[in-house]
């Protein structure tokens, strides 16, 4: 084995500390937001922590941001710091920012972004309200508990959490420091409303007694790696290996630095299709109490009757984009991001009524995030609602590696007299990071 | 399905779950034991410690404390050890502390800190002094966790004394020993600690989280202090008090709340605004209905949509007169909240308001009525259609289009006639298709309509002329008949229109007389654009026929044909002769390829019948199929033919029309009970339960993804668990033969060929193909075939494929349900 390189991060993390953090005013003036151009002043400021595909989508525009040329190309964004562990990631995203915002101001010598290797520097900055988040997966939770600890409004990609502890840790933060939390479950507000859709004709009855809801996908978790297998291949001088594991255990460095490599299972889309399960039956602030296997499936059932399969819904065709189907007495509604339909069709034909139940309506989930910054609205898709969404996705992959019936209690988020079980909904991150 | 985990499951298990526990614990932890008191390296050690994670206990404990040191290897310790239950697994961390260094030390912390371990304090409390500033973090870190005075004591020493950068984790140590308290409902001793921590020189997310353990530790004062917070100055009070305005609760809170509003900043009322929504008590609505005078757009907003989800039906005609002084997406937003106020009375409040209202405002009361499917509001909206200003008419008229129904026909038909303007006469005509929709006599509603039109005006005509034809019926298509007789060209225009977007079957042979030139029909000779006009109308015909016999279906795609000069409106008519799954389609497409304009949709409708008869008639498919994959010109086309060709290959024998009937249940029976309890459809059942003959019988779904064709999907039949469903065909046979019968189900089957069971499986099961072999003695001509497929929980479904003995294709097979035989 290769011997372990000193920890980095020391230098600047000690920095950090000791920089401490100022505050941006609670409501900002651009609360009042003004019809056409946005002043300078009155624009949220935002950082980038990850740069690739999906933050880098956030960034410059792709299919999840909803807005061509993402949150660069918006009035009321100034992008003032990226971070990736990747140099020319990082430098090559700083380069277009500035340009973009050069030929915007006609000014050659505009330069408005930094690059940094260290996310902790860059929540460190006093004038950035808001962070985005698009990093590797094992990331996710502590950067959130982090980033609100430095009083940033934080937009943060699934999965929100890879262990129910962190995932937990993370909303507690978020509510000790007031910050405005939106998860990446962009199912609820894009899509043409398709999913509020599909989940307001079930909560309004028009299935009939429901039935169960189909995930599509299955349980996942945190997978800690192969741990110090032999020497690995040389890091490449581009990237800081140790910034990018974290709090992951320590590993050599093989050429895999994917998203989801300390994830298993549905950790990468099942927090969507889950989310929408739960909206649906009623769920957002609590959890299944009791957790099965069905033919090797998760299955949850909650304390109000409602019944979440961790598969697809026999007869309808599943990948991991969907569908999510809502089955009940009276039919079924399928939905995916293409497409909704109802068997019988008449379900979906007969229109919402005034006394219906209508759901948190938001057409884009940036507009919304970026709104909620705006007014301390409670965003469509918070942190509490992230973390029951992820939690049936790890409490399913719990109960998928020890193949039996696990009882739940969502309000102390533990196992009921299931000591083994418990031992799983956390895992001890590497010095030293904490959470 | 089943219930149990199949073997292949627990293959693919073993590939993703790195760690199972094993069924005997000791084993488990036995040979990972070894690993760590072996020289093995470092990896085989780590991997050893994940699996101690679950199955590690007391006796693992030993061999996990002596890597706790190791730089290398002591977070995987750490993994395991964490979380074990065991008094002996925080002795081991708490040991470990004077043995590590530096890093390493900062973790073993971390791990005592999620332990909670009190006997820990001590150690820690020296910890949080370090020079070190991560491992005086995660000692202070770890003593917030663990809580209590004696960690208070341990912090308050560390401030000062810790390391700069690790004056921060102390303060926020503090906080978290400040939750423990409240948690443990002492809330002066939090409170005391909230309110001295906030009031140090503590960075500002501290003040924050301090501030707000203040409020939620202070019973009585909280409110004082929220608001306080809210018309102060001082950030991090505010940004903690924000929030909780949703959370603190109490009905005296929110008007105390409520109160506020007008009187904090610009900048904070919006975001008060939403906690009061959030808080969901409509007693703070007054107090936001007063901010709809703000000068502040989104304040304005805000209000609106707090009292969108606030307000009972008095707040509905406020928010109607919002909407009207409002545009853009303000107004939106007034709209979209009074459409759906949920308060039953709201219609009442509306109407009470209505008359009295400014006329900007009627219109949005108007409006929100129609939305809202007020259907009581009828005479009041026909009152405003006649009396209102002219927006408040065109909005009337357009609301008793959405809600009334057939009974308002007759008043819409004089307002159209009384019509003001063009916008108002197409609106009401709009109005009267769609309230004669929702009538139990729509052709009564035709009949006052034509009636109307007498002595009506020609814009007038031409409307009344247009609902009757939508509205549909035997006078209306006389109307529309005389209509292209009529000597006014708007009128004639009107009814040829009408009739090729709306007609009914009916219409098909007035149509296709059109398409050929007007003989008989229209005045003189058809112009070309109006001859296409109606062959288009007589392809939608074809396409809205689809329930009609598939003959019946093909003689009108020939009669189109012929009709057609052009080969727009023939490539028009191929695309809906292609969805005819009937050998006289197929000859009139094979028929078609000989018109070079039109040969390559021809081809491709070939294939598309070919594919669709494939179940019923393969070898007329196969050879219609392998035609096109050697002759057509266009290569896509030839390719898809192959590969339909090489699919049926694959699926030839799979039985695909097949009718089901059931569910049939018996009260506490479970799916395996059920599978021999005889039901109805089946032979010789008799007594007490329903004839055979009074079985209701309907075409087995399919599933939704079409590659599934050769599987019948019976959930939409069953419509729950534990219950049977039958399914029933008849199969023809050149000659008499044995074959095999390749059966996949989902749950149990119990299979009948002419009367007598020829298989049985008892089973709860998913569906696979050809899971069950059978053999059958097929006689020459039909045969018939009946399925008993039981169902226990999620879907159920079934596929039978008949082969010849051997497994090659029995050759002439065909498959029908039995009526059309």
């Amino acid at each position: 084995m290769t011997p372990r390189p000193d920890r980095p991060g020391r230098r600047a993390f000690v920095k950090t500390v000791a920089l401490g953090v100022a505050a941006p005013f609670v409501v900002p003036s651009r609360v009042l937001g003004k019809d056409g151009a946005v002043a300078p002043s009155e624009r949220i400021t935002m950082g980038f922590i990850g740069i690739g595909g999906q933050g880098g989508g956030h960034l410059f525009g792709g299919a999840w941001t909803y807005v061509a040329g993402g949150y660069l190309g918006r009035d009321e964004v100034q992008v003032l710091g990226v971070c990736d562990v990747w140099r020319q990631k990082r430098e090559g995203a700083k380069a277009r920012v500035n340009q973009h915002y050069a030929n915007k101001t006609a000014k050659d010598s505009y330069k408005s972004c930094e690059a940094y290797c260290d996310f902790r520097e860059l929540i460190a900055r006093p004038d950035i309200d808001a962070v985005l988040i698009g990093s590797p997966a094992h990331w996710h939770a502590l950067r959130s508990n982090m980033d609100a600890r430095a009083l940033k409004d934080v937009y943060c990609e699934k999965p929100v959490a890879l262990t129910i502890a962190e995932g937990r840790a993370m909303v507690n933060a978020v509510t000790r420091y007031g910050r405005v939390y939106q998860a990446g479950s962009q199912q609820r507000s894009c899509y043409g409303g398709k999913f509020r859709k599909a989940c307001e004709y079930v909560r309004n009855g028009r299935l009939g007694q429901l039935k169960g809801a189909y995930a599509a996908l299955g349980g996942g978790g945190f997978n800690p790696g192969p741990g110090p297998t032999g020497p690995g291949k040389p890091v490449p001088k581009e990237l800081d290996w140790e910034l990018f594991l974290g709090p992951a255990p320590w590993t050599p460095f093989t050429g895999n630095c994917g998203a989801h490599m300390f994830g298993w299972g549905s950790d990468n889309w099942g927090q969507h299709h889950y989310d929408i399960c739960q909206w649906g039956i009623n769920g957002d602030d609590t959890g299944p109490t009791d957790i099965v296997m069905e033919e090797g499936k998760p299955v949850y059932k909650y304390a109000n009757g409602g019944v979440i399969y961790g598969c697809g819904c026999p007869g309808v065709k599943t990948g991991e984009g969907g569908p999510v189907t809502f089955l009940g007495t009276e039919g079924k509604i399928v939905v995916d991001r293409d497409q909704i339909y109802s068997d019988p069709k008449k379900i979906l034909e007969q229109p919402l009524t005034a006394s219906d139940v209508r759901l948190y309506k938001s057409d884009s989930h940036a507009d919304n995030f970026l709104d909620c910054i705006r007014t301390r609205k409670r965003p469509i898709s918070p942190a509490e609602t992230a973390q029951r969404a992820i939690s049936i996705l790890l409490l399913g992959g719990i109960a998928t590696k020890l193949q039996r019936a696990l009882k739940w209690d969502p309000q102390k988020e533990k196992f009921i007299n299931d000591a083994e079980a418990d031992k799983m909904t956390s895992y001890a991150m590497r010095e030293p990071w904490h959470i | 399905m089943k219930r149990r985990l199949e073997f292949a499951a627990l293959a693919v298990l073993a590939l993703v779950v790195p760690a199972a526990p094993c069924a005997n614990a000791a084993d488990a932890e036995d040979g990972p034991i070894g690993v760590l008191q072996s020289d093995k390296t470092p990896a085989e050690k780590a991997a050893a410690c994940r699996t101690l994670k679950t199955a590690g206990t007391a006796k693992s404990v030993p061999a996990l404390a002596a890597l706790l040191p190791d730089k290398d290897l002591s977070h995987w310790a750490r993994i395991a050890l964490e979380t074990m239950p065991c008094p002996e697994a925080g002795a081991a961390l708490r040991e470990a502390l004077p043995k590590a260094a530096g890093v390493t030390v900062a973790g073993i912390c971390d791990s005592i800190g999620e332990r909670r371990d009190r006997d820990a304090v001590p150690a820690l409390a020296g910890l949080a002094k370090s020079e070190d500033a991560q491992i005086a973090s995660s000692a202070a870190t770890a003593l917030g966790k663990i809580g209590g005075a004696d960690a208070v004591a341990a912090l308050k020493a560390a401030q000062g004394k810790a390391p700069a950068a690790a004056q921060p984790a102390v303060i926020d140590a503090l906080l978290l020993c400040a939750d423990q308290f409240r948690a443990a409902d002492d809330k002066k001793t939090a409170a005391a600690l909230y309110k001295e921590t906030y009031e140090l020189d503590a960075p500002e997310h501290a003040k924050t989280a301090a501030y707000r353990g203040l409020v939620l530790a202070s019973d009585d004062q909280a409110v004082a202090l929220i608001a306080k917070a809210l018309t102060g100055d001082q950030r991090a009070a505010q940004r903690a008090a924000l929030p909780l305005v949703r959370e603190i609760k109490g009905e005296g809170a929110t008007k105390e709340f409520a109160a506020l509003v007008a009187k904090v900043p610009l900048a904070t009322q919006v975001a008060l605004i939403e906690g009061l929504r959030q808080r969901g008590d409509p007693a703070a609505a007054p107090s936001i209905a007063g901010m709809l005078k703000s000068e502040s757009q989104p304040v304005r907003v805000a209000a609106i949509e707090a009292l969108g989800a606030l307000g009972d039906a008095s707040i509905a005609p406020v928010l109607a007169e919002a909407a009207a002084k409002a545009t853009g997406p303000e107004q939106d937003t007034a709209r979209e909240c009074l459409n759906q106020l949920r308060d039953p009375k709201t219609r009442d409040a509306l109407l009470e308001r209505l008359p009295k209202a400014p006329p900007a405002a009627q219109a949005e009361m108007v409006r929100a009525l129609g939305y809202r499917k007020e259907t009581q509001a009828v005479p009041a909206l026909l009152k405003m259609a006649q009396e209102g200003d002219e927006t408040t008419r065109l909005v009337a008229i357009k609301s008793l289009g959405m809600l009334a129904d057939g009974s308002a026909a007759g008043d819409i038909t004089k307002l159209l006639l009384q019509a003001k303007t063009d916008a108002e006469r197409d609106t009401a005509e709009q109005a009267l298709s769609a309230v004669s929709g929702r009538g139990e006599k729509p052709e009564a509603c035709a009949a006052q309509v034509l009636a109307a039109m007498k002595d009506a005006a020609v814009p007038a005509r031409v409307a009344l002329l247009r609902a009757a034809g939508r509205i549909g019926g035997p006078d209306a298509l006389q109307a529309l008949r005389a209509g292209l007789q009529d000597k006014e060209a708007a009128v004639q225009d009107a009814a040829l229109r009408t009739m090729a977007e709306c007609g009914g079957l009916e219409a098909a042979p007035d149509l296709l007389k059109l398409a050929k030139g007007g003989a008989g029909a229209a005045p003189a000779e058809t112009t070309l654009p109006q001859r296409v006009l109606a062959l288009r109308g007589y392809w939608r015909l074809v396409a809205a026929s689809a329930g009609r016999p598939a003959e019946e279906r093909v003689k009108m795609c020939e009669a189109g044909m012929a009709a057609a000069s052009r080969p727009e409106e023939k490539k028009l008519g191929l695309t809906e002769l292609g969805k005819i799954a009937h050998a006289s389609a197929l000859k009139l497409a094979q028929t078609l390829c000989a018109d070079d304009a039109i040969r390559g949709e021809a081809e491709a409708a070939c294939v598309q019948i070919a594919v669709g008869l494939g179940g019923s008639q393969p070898a007329e498919a196969k050879a219609a199929l392998q035609k096109i994959a050697a002759d057509a010109k266009n290569d896509a086309l030839r390719a898809e033919a192959k590969k339909a060709l090489d699919g049926m290959d694959q699926y030839v024998g799979y039985i695909t029309t097949w009718l089901a009937a059931g569910p049939y249940r018996q009260e506490g029976k479970q799916c395996k009970q059920l599978f021999d309890i005889p039901f109805p459809p089946e032979p010789g059942v008799a007594g007490a339960a329903p004839a055979a003959g009074e079985v209701k019988w309907q075409p087995a779904p399919r599933p939704a993804d079409a590659a599934l064709f050769w599987q019948a999907d019976l959930l939409p039949i069953c419509g729950g668990e534990q219950c049977v469903v039958y399914m029933k065909t008849r199969v023809f046979s050149p000659k008499e033969q044995k074959v095999k019968l390749e059966i996949g189900s989902d749950d149990g089957v119990k299979v009948w060929v002419n009367g007598k069971v020829v298989h049985a499986n008892n089973v709860e099961r998913g569906l696979k193909a050809g899971d069950d072999k059978a053999e059958a003695v097929l006689k020459e001509g039909w045969n018939d075939f009946l399925l008993k497929i039981t169902q226990n929980i999620m879907g159920c479904g079934a596929c039978v494929r008949i082969r010849n003995l051997e497994g090659s294709v029995a050759e002439g097979l065909r498959f029908d349900t039995g009526e059309a035989r």
